[in-house]
């Protein structure tokens, strides 16, 4: 009997078998629903892949037994090889069920595994931004996060390997009891630890990992302290090797102490698992011999006991590792039930009965009327009382200090957060009272926090896998000035922008990559940009020719700008400068230089390192 | 020749690691384990031996004593198994704390050399791939399989003499049956090895796709952008490739594998039945057959491990390559700590000669026959488009890369002679990407060295994040990033303040030269205006160097050089360069002409 599952297994069952059973239904019913074919086919090779091992035991069992009784009884050698042809066809057979198996396998996964994913990715899709603030929301997002096809086809088979285990221990145990119920009795006896201490360890192997759950990501996280060119160059500079290594050593050292702990009392349950499994076998022996002795029982059925006994045994063993196996995919469906069942608030399941955002290009107008905002949970208001209105496409340019709630404001005009007090109006009406899907779709924008994907330039893009408008491409190339360098590129769009796939690929610089993801935002051509901080790390000749670009569809869509280079607000229709969660200004450049103190001093405080010149 | 001392090399710096921290584990280890490798031997003479005394009885001797002695072999058979699973746990318990010892030091070594590696070797996929396998190097599990395959040659010897009492061909038979399985198996696991390659990437790419949307950092475009179907598809067509490229190996492999498995249980049907026939006619003992049969299936098995052990052996041989190959790694830090030329004094000029670089791996010259000062005490602006070689200059003085031609004067002694360490002491630098480092403010600003909490204040105010910290759970020990603790507990910096925060650690070094590289691109208004005055302040004391986009940072520079395709294409201050009217000033207009509308 091998004790490597207690290595192996890292969670633990919490479930009960009782509610795991269910769990595993409403599994099977899901993917039911998306594909009989592969339910059944997966079905009827489990059931059938589990009878040619339990055939090839009895039938060797029977062979021993006849080879003893040898020719006083048979006539012919026949009758004893007899039941190893059996034994042979089986093996044919099996072997016939297992290519089935291995193909339908993999194959049945995958196809599992990519209808569970769109599932996945529709609710997903639908779930608050909010809810990845909050670390309990979000751990319950990457729980139950895609419940791959493995998951499923390994759920199936435990279940399935232990129906046949269970059937296979009935026939051993009648087998057992037939050659003597008083041994039998002590059998059972000795075999009722197996559940309760085969689960313990597993127990205590979970709880240790959740409690050090933490401490091995920082010991990973020192481990590869310099294992990024970033991290390495600033590691040299400023000298952080003693403390990566000193880290790393008090993390180790911690996780190598409590696992050993824990690793000795796991052998002290296991060498009494040991001794209990042995001593029915011994005593068996010896029993037995003794009956031999008297003549009470053949020396033919001593050997059946002897092979039907370590049999018992292993399947006793086996079906206690399957049905905690299957409570721990149990557990795995149940975060994936629980995932899917996350509520959300703004993009809800009547989505699409709502009213659709009519998409013109005549442009929207938008007003925000007494806007609170605080993070759910926290009592610092981010935004407080903001109202204000912009018309049809109007140019809008949001100014104010690091933290004063200008990225705020722009998540909560897209909906992705909804405002604690106030409204939202699109050309007059509630942005709720819109279809979240057709509302997402007005907008076209670049974060601050943009993404970088490891897919072609041109994919990165277009964000789709479709034929490509390759006058909107253009276009986008030039207005973000991306063709600077992509037409250096060797094949030019098509470029991979990593290198982990692909080695043709290519590694952008940050400014680069930036401007990759306005082009993102120009290509999806909605009526309203939106562009936080477009020029950060840009060069001066770039940024003007970004500006430009801006410039040229100024009055054709709604743009909003977020940006610290006041320099950008003169193009703009209005501004908005916040301060401290607060709009202090709303009005043009010139109303704002006239009337506002603060745009005042801050346009000169960067006009003046400008104006040097001026002034001479 | 040369390759051959390589292997010795690295089989030697195995020996080395493994025995380094005690040498008795090599010596009770395979003991204890060639021990509880004879178990099954034993386990299988005890067994035969009940059933031969019973069928003696059984053939009507009533010897009493034949009883006993089968019931004293059951109670040797009892103790046999307990005593093999104390003696193979008290082994793995020592293989455990051995393996420890040498992987701690294995990893000692591995962070060493990553903070030594040159940053040309991030460029090379290759060398990081090769890294990652070296990583997972246990010369422990390599000594180990070693001590398994002497203990299965003692088995396999142990069981050979049981067979060889009964008739010696059935150790050939035995060996024969293996050779077929051996070729199969070798083509099993040769085309596994290859197959695992070649879908490593695809398999990656799958994964890639599958995590996409889950990541907090994509949430906000995968909603806006509509990314559901985009990634799905992706996430299909990579599975569908893997198909449509692999089909024909499957199912070969698949076959092999149901062929590999039928051949083995039937060669053991056939030998029942071929030594069964002595037993039928009596002319051997049932014990003796459960014996025989067992020693036939054992040696097989001992055979297939035996050949498995060459295979692996090979592949330990592959991964010590890579790990040698990693840890031997010659850096330029390297060269750099041994060097006793140490630098002192407070004041440093820096010279470029004729210095022209370029990348790695690739052809561009990205600095070309580059020639500049930098005079101790002043502060040089440098402007540039994106690309032009800026950040490539301040690499090169960092010592990150070396010019590809030319040299590098540090009062007048190139860097390449200063002891590194030293060198690294003398330069704070702020870099244009801010790394996020998971770690308390505190042991960040100070590099995670002792400090002086005066001056981590000090620096924190320069850079006008005191409020911030002031407000924070628990002050300068407040944890930077979720990554390790609750929200209550950490700080969650926003772009604008790892800037700044990184500027107040390179204040806090308080080096002679001092570097930064675009470091207001996220500041606000004010905090740019307040930094660079900061800056123009320091400069009395220190040499300092200003990378900067927005050119109005940099007019109150001592000198500007601009650099144009790896060149300095003009240089002087900024009125000179104004008046010049070059390249400089169209710049600076471009920038100006939106305030001096105003």
């Amino acid at each position: 009997m091998s004790f490597n599952f207690f290595k192996k297994r890292q969670k633990n069952d919490k479930i009960p078998f009782r509610e795991a059973l269910p769990l595993f239904f409403s599994s099977v019913k899901r993917v039911w629903q998306y594909d009989k074919k592969y339910v059944l086919l997966t079905f009827f090779v489990l059931t059938f892949g589990t009878i040619p091992d339990l055939l090839s035991v009895f039938v060797g069992a029977i062979f021993n037994q006849r080879l003893i009784l040898g020719a006083e009884k048979y006539a012919s050698y026949l009758y004893v090889y007899y039941p190893l042809l059996i034994s042979f066809v089986v093996t044919i057979i099996d072997g016939i069920f297992f290519s089935i198996w291995r193909w339908t396998e993999t194959k049945s996964m995958d196809m599992i595994s990519s209808f569970l994913l769109r599932e996945s990715v529709k609710k997903i899709s639908k779930i608050d931004y909010a809810s990845y603030d909050d670390p309990d929301f979000y751990d319950q997002i990457q729980n139950g996060w895609y419940q791959d096809g493995e998951m499923f086809i390994n759920s199936a088979t435990t279940v399935f390997s232990s129906i046949s285990t269970v059937i296979g221990a009935c026939a051993y145990v009648s087998v057992l009891a037939y050659i003597d119920w008083k041994l039998m009795i002590v059998i059972f006896l000795a075999n009722i630890w197996v559940d309760p201490l085969t689960n313990k360890p597993n127990r205590w192997i979970y709880l240790l990992n959740n409690q050090l759950a933490e401490i091995r990501r920082k010991e990973q996280y020192y481990r590869g302290f310099f294992s990024n060119k970033e991290m390495a160059s600033e590691g040299k500079i400023f000298d952080l090797y003693d403390y990566a290594e000193e880290n790393y050593l008090k993390a180790h050292k911690e996780i190598y102490r409590a696992t050993f702990i824990n690793r000795l009392k796991i052998n002290g349950i296991q060498l009494f698992l040991t001794v209990t499994s042995k001593l029915p076998l011994i005593a068996g022996y010896i029993y037995l011999s003794i009956c031999v002795y008297n003549g009470t029982v053949s020396l033919a059925n001593m050997t059946l006991f002897i092979s039907m006994y370590s049999e018992f045994a292993n399947q006793i063993y086996n079906t206690v590792c399957e049905v905690s196996g299957f409570r721990y995919y149990a557990e795995q469906s149940r975060y994936a039930r629980e995932f899917m069942n996350i509520p959300t608030s703004i993009f809800t399941d009547d989505d699409n009965t709502k009213e659709k955002v009519n998409s013109t290009t005549a442009g929207h107008t938008i007003e925000f009327r007494n806007v609170t905002f605080r993070y759910p949970g926290t009592d610092k208001n981010i935004l407080e009382n903001i109202s204000f209105y912009v018309g049809k496409n109007e140019t809008v340019s949001i100014i104010g200090a690091n933290g004063a709630g200008k990225t705020t404001l722009i998540h909560l005009l897209m909906r992705i957060y909804d405002p604690t007090e106030g409204i939202i109006l699109l050309d007059g009406k509630d942005i709720r009272e819109y279809s979240v899907e057709s509302l997402y779709g007005i907008f076209s924008v670049l974060f601050q926090d943009y993404c970088n994907y490891a897919v072609s330039a041109k994919e990165s893009i277009t964000l789709s896998t479709e034929e490509v408008d390759h006058e909107k491409m253009e276009k986008s190339l030039k207005a973000s000035t991306s063709y600077k360098f992509i037409d250096k590129l060797k094949d030019g769009i098509n470029t991979p922008l990593s290198r982990s796939f692909d080695l043709n690929g290519t590694e952008l610089s940050v400014g680069q990559n930036q401007r990759i993801a306005l082009a993102r935002a120009y290509y999806k051509d909605a009526p309203i940009i939106i562009l936080d901080e477009p020029s950060a790390s840009i060069d001066p000749e770039s940024e003007a020719e970004i500006l430009e670009s801006v410039n040229k569809i100024r009055g054709k869509k709604n743009i909003w700008l977020i940006t610290h280079r006041l320099s950008t607000c003169v193009i703009s229709d209005r501004i908005l400068l916040l301060k401290n969660g607060k709009l202090i200004g709303n009005g043009s450049h010139n109303d704002l230089l006239n009337s506002n103190e603060e745009y005042q001093r801050m346009f000169k405080l960067q006009a003046d390192r400008y104006d040097y010149e001026v002034v001479e | 020749m040369k390759k051959q001392n390589k292997k010795d090399g690295n089989i030697r710096l195995i020996l080395k690691l493994a025995l380094e921290p005690r040498l008795w584990f090599v010596i009770i280890i395979p003991i204890l384990t060639i021990i509880s490798g004879q178990k099954d031997v034993v386990s299988s003479w005890l067994t035969a031996q009940i059933f031969n005394k019973l069928q003696f009885v059984v053939g009507g001797n009533r010897d009493v004593t034949l009883l006993k002695s089968a019931i004293i072999f059951s109670v040797l058979l009892f103790v046999v198994e307990i005593a093999e699973w104390i003696i193979s746990t008290i082994s793995a318990l020592i293989e455990n704390y051995w393996r420890e010892n040498v992987n701690i030091k294995l990893q000692k070594k591995f962070i060493k050399k990553d903070y030594k590696i040159d940053i040309s070797d991030f460029d090379n996929p290759d060398l990081q791939s090769r890294r990652a396998v070296a990583q997972d190097t246990d010369p422990v599990s390599q000594i180990k399989t070693v001590i398994d395959f002497i203990s299965k040659i003692f088995v396999t010897i142990s069981f050979a003499f049981i067979l060889w009492q009964y008739n010696p061909i059935f150790i050939f038979i035995a060996l024969a049956v293996k050779i077929p399985t051996y070729f199969v198996t070798n083509k099993i696991n040769e085309d596994n090895r290859k197959f695992n390659i070649e879908t490593d990437v695809i398999n990656r790419e799958k994964n890639y796709y599958k995590n996409i949307p889950v990541e907090r950092a994509v949430a906000k475009e995968f909603k806006i952008f509509n990314m559901k179907d985009y990634v799905c598809e992706k996430y299909d067509t990579t599975v569908r490739n893997y198909y449509k490229k692999f089909k024909s190996r499957y199912v070969k492999d698949t076959t092999n594998r149901a062929l590999l498995r039928n051949y083995n249980r039937i060669v053991i049907i056939i030998v029942q039945i071929i030594i069964g026939i002595s037993v039928f006619t009596k002319k051997m003992l049932f014990g003796d057959f459960t014996l025989i049969f067992a020693a036939f299936n054992n040696l097989t098995e001992a055979f297939d491990s035996i050949m498995d052990f060459a295979a692996q052996f090979k592949e330990f041989h592959e991964k010590n390559n890579m790990l040698v190959e990693y840890l031997n790694n010659e850096a330029i830090f390297d060269a750099g700590e041994n060097n006793s030329l140490k630098l002192n004094g407070e004041r440093y000029t820096i010279e470029f000669k004729n210095v022209s670089f370029i990348y790695p791996g690739t052809e561009k010259e990205v600095l070309h026959d580059l020639n500049m000062t930098l005079s101790e005490g002043m502060t040089y602006g440098l402007v540039g488009l994106n690309g032009s070689g800026k950040s490539t200059l301040v690499n090169l003085l960092l010592r990150l890369y070396e010019p590809t031609s030319g040299e590098i004067l540090l009062n007048g002694i190139n860097i390449k002679e200063y002891n590194i360490n030293s060198y690294y002491r003398a330069i704070a630098c702020v870099f244009q990407n801010t790394t996020k480092y998971a770690m308390p403010i505190k042991d960040y600003i100070a590099s995670g060295k002792q400090c002086d909490i005066q001056k981590v204040e000090n620096a924190i105010s320069q850079v006008k994040l005191n409020d911030w910290c002031g407000e924070l759970p628990h002050g300068l020990d407040t944890m930077l990033t979720r990554a390790f603790s609750s929200e209550n507990d950490s700080v969650e910096p926003s772009i604008g303040q790892w800037q700044k925060l990184s500027i107040a650690r390179a204040i806090y070094k308080d080096s002679p030269i001092m570097i930064l590289d675009e470091p207001s691109a996220s500041l606000d208004v004010d905090s740019e205006n307040e930094i660079f005055n900061y800056i123009t302040r320091l400069s009395v004391k220190k040499t300092a160097i200003l990378i900067s986009h927005r050119l109005s940072n940099i007019i109150n520079c001592d000198h500007i050089y601009l650099l144009q395709d790896g060149k300095i294409a003009e240089e002087g201050t900024h009125r000179k360069l104004m008046e010049q009217d070059g390249v400089y000033a169209e710049l600076f207009k471009s920038q100006a002409k939106y305030y001096q509308s105003a």
